[in-house]
């Protein structure tokens, strides 16, 4: 692992910056570098912003300070020769901060084409940087990881209710309780009858009442049995938690992150993909503060890849492998071992939209089984009645969906076997359209074998 | 009227019990077939069958295919692309990717793809047009990478490659992500946005055809009138 290491006293001058400068400057300080900041602005985002941030370290360090700190080394001369060719002033020898630098990063930073008067200006530039507030939600995107909260507050409230019922139920019990004691009161019993005896007494007086009591209860729960038995396998809304609180509403909303760029095996493979911590590390390199957790959950993705923000590399064990861990994330969409489903096989060569299976998913946060009632709402959908990942389900939709084989070429087999045969084809295109069923689509062993 | 009030508090108790665990899906009927013993990927297999198997525990479950092995092609040039890249140092075998060509042309067919694949692989970093002004970084403050037209207009395909396959400063591999062959195809793509939106062969073959037009012209009239003729 590699430290960048300041030499120990220079710690002490920023601190000392910290303190003093603001006293003379007012509310904000800042290095004072002669140059035109305005035209720096421009100069830095076309050659510095790929490799250098003003306040964070990325591919180079920070530059805010970077004038101090050769100053500091008595080489605020030699800079302007880094800036230029930084491999040439290291092989020179002449300058001990180059020579500290050539320990910061194995590849040298690339010479750039600029003078000393826009060398000047890049710096002003990046002295007076203040980081721009994050854009507010007007975006029309979602509030991640509100969904949550609402939905535990939901579930108090049916404690309560819950609660509530209880209460009833004990006061009537107690009613019923100071009604036997009553009867038992009024036959003034000489203690030979027993509480048994007293209760069946008590029924057999209320006969009506009780039977009419007892036939709603088992139609009652005859009835809620049955709609259990209907919600068996049915995951409609589905949300479990995740080990990062990840945020769908962040990545495909507001950075308008395709879904295939993470789930890229879609289009490949029988399973669309959870994308694995590398992946998620082509980005949060980068960016390692989110908006809502700072660096909490964004650091969660660097300690599984075994990435030291710090010194931007990867912890690596003796044998030079990284020292990471897979995330495991908790699985939302489950088909059964007996079920057989292919993402490539819609979406690439069905070219199904993601939506129609998964719902609006930019609009939540971590993975969810959509309804279909929220999927219907959708534009662009076909229109099913069947809850979403039940067999029913599956075949409404290859019911109705109408394959056009003329001009997909996935179907250029079934399709010239169709045209050489009118009769075969009438058969087919009855009713003006061919649907996955029709192709087999309705077959058991489609899917189940 | 005490033993009443335990009663009813078990009972609550009961209840609360019975709401369901925050993490779990619903009822299942047979469990066994949602967690199978059959090899499914994105599946735990800590535990197989009835014993546990710690070595296996909360690890991957999507593998990565064994070292050095290549996808079967019985197409000799589609295989060829897949044989293992030789350049495999991300720093130190930058400039020596220079040298390296592109397996596949610029065929109609591989631009369409190229600019598929960069519309949802690349565009929202690198920007519709390659300017470097994607949403991760016009919204998010990722490093912002240099323009096709700009700064990286005259980067070579071979450093394309190498930087796909290796990443390069703040971008990562995409090795995972994209097959080789993809890799290829989108840099036709990026070549072709260096240009200002057209392949380099693309503008070759139009000025070619424009002193052709004429004669082509002239050929197909006579084709005309001797079809006509007959």
């Amino acid at each position: 692992m590699k430290l960048y290491i300041r030499k120990p006293f220079k710690g002490n001058w920023v601190i000392l910056a910290l303190v003093i400068f603001p006293l003379f400057l007012g509310s904000s300080w800042s290095f004072a570098v002669e140059g035109d900041a305005e035209a720096g602005a421009a100069l830095f985002k076309n050659n510095c912003a790929s490799c250098h941030h003003p306040l964070k370290r990325q591919t180079g360090p920070a530059l805010k300070g970077a004038v101090q700190r050769w100053a500091d080394a008595g080489e605020a001369e030699l800079l302007y020769r880094w800036v230029k060719n930084a491999g040439a002033l290291i092989s020179s020898g002449e300058s001990s901060r180059a020579k500290e630098m050539e320990s910061f990063d194995p590849s040298v930073m690339t010479p750039q084409a600029v003078n000393d008067q826009e060398i000047d200006n890049i710096f002003a530039y990046v002295e007076s940087f203040v980081e721009p507030a994050r854009a507010s939600g007007d975006d029309g995107c979602a509030t991640p990881y509100l969904i949550k909260v609402k939905e535990s507050s939901g579930r108090w409230k049916m404690l309560l209710v819950i609660a509530v019922i209880l209460a009833f139920v004990i006061f009537a019990i107690a009613g019923v309780n100071r009604k036997l004691k009553e009867v038992s009161d009024e036959f003034d019993t000489d203690d030979d009858q027993t509480y048994l005896e007293l209760l069946k007494d008590w029924l057999w007086k209320n006969k009506v009442l009780v039977s009419l009591i007892t036939i709603i209860v088992v139609l009652i729960g005859l009835a809620d049995l049955g709609w259990r038995a209907g919600q068996i396998d049915v995951n409609e809304g589905y949300m479990p938690s995740q080990p990062v609180k990840f945020s769908h509403i962040i990545h495909a909303c507001k950075n308008e992150i395709d879904c295939k760029y993470c789930h890229s095996s879609v289009e490949k493979s029988k399973h669309a993909g959870i994308p694995s911590v590398n992946i998620c590390m082509n980005c949060h390199r980068s960016i390692q503060e989110g908006t809502y957790f700072k660096g909490e959950e964004i650091g969660k993705i660097h300690e599984a890849a075994g990435y030291d923000p710090e010194s931007n590399s990867y912890q690596l064990d003796e044998n030079g492998e990284v020292v990471g861990h897979p995330i495991v994330w908790n699985k939302v969409h489950n088909l059964p071992d007996h079920v057989y489903f292919n993402h490539s096989q819609h979406v690439k060569v069905g070219g199904i939209d993601c939506i129609q299976c998964h719902g609006d998913v930019q609009t939540y946060d971590g993975g969810k089984v959509a309804s279909v009632q929220e999927i219907n709402k959708l534009e662009g959908v076909t229109k099913l009645t069947k809850p979403v990942l039940t067999m029913g389900w599956c075949l409404e939709c290859h019911n109705e969906t109408d394959v056009d084989i003329e001009k997909n070429d996935y179907y250029n087999e079934i399709h010239a076997r169709l045209k050489s045969n009118p009769e075969l084809l009438k058969q087919f295109k009855g009713d003006d359209k061919i649907t996955v069923r029709e192709l087999g689509g309705w077959e058991c062993a489609k899917c189940h074998y | 009227m005490i033993r009443i009030i335990t009663v009813a508090v078990l009972l609550v108790a009961a209840v609360a019990s019975c709401t369901k665990g925050e993490d779990s899906a619903g009822y299942e009927y047979t469990p066994d077939m949602y967690r199978s013993p059959a090899i499914e990927a994105y599946v735990d297999y800590g535990m197989i069958k009835d014993y546990a198997v710690d070595s296996l525990k909360e690890l991957q479950s999507a593998r990565l295919p064994g070292h050095g092995s290549i996808p079967f092609n019985s197409d000799s040039t589609a295989a060829a692309i897949n044989m293992p890249y030789i350049l495999d140092r991300p720093i130190e075998d930058y400039e020596a990717a220079d040298s390296i060509a592109n397996p596949i042309g610029p065929t109609e067919e591989n631009l369409k793809e190229g600019a598929r694949i960069y519309s949802f692989m690349c565009v929202h970093c690198h920007g519709e047009k390659g300017k470097g002004d994607g949403a991760v970084v016009a919204k998010s403050g990722h490093a912002a990478p240099g323009a096709y037209d700009g700064a990286l207009k005259e980067l070579s395909v071979g450093k394309m490659f190498h930087t796909l396959t290796h990443g390069k400063n703040m971008m990562g591999s995409h090795a995972s992500q994209l097959s080789k062959k993809e890799r290829w195809q989108v840099i036709l793509h990026v070549q072709a946005l260096q240009n200002g939106g057209v392949h380099p062969s693309n503008i070759v073959e139009e000025i070619a055809d424009s002193t052709q037009s004429s004669e082509a012209a002239a050929v197909s009239e006579d084709a005309l009138e001797t079809n006509e003729g007959e």
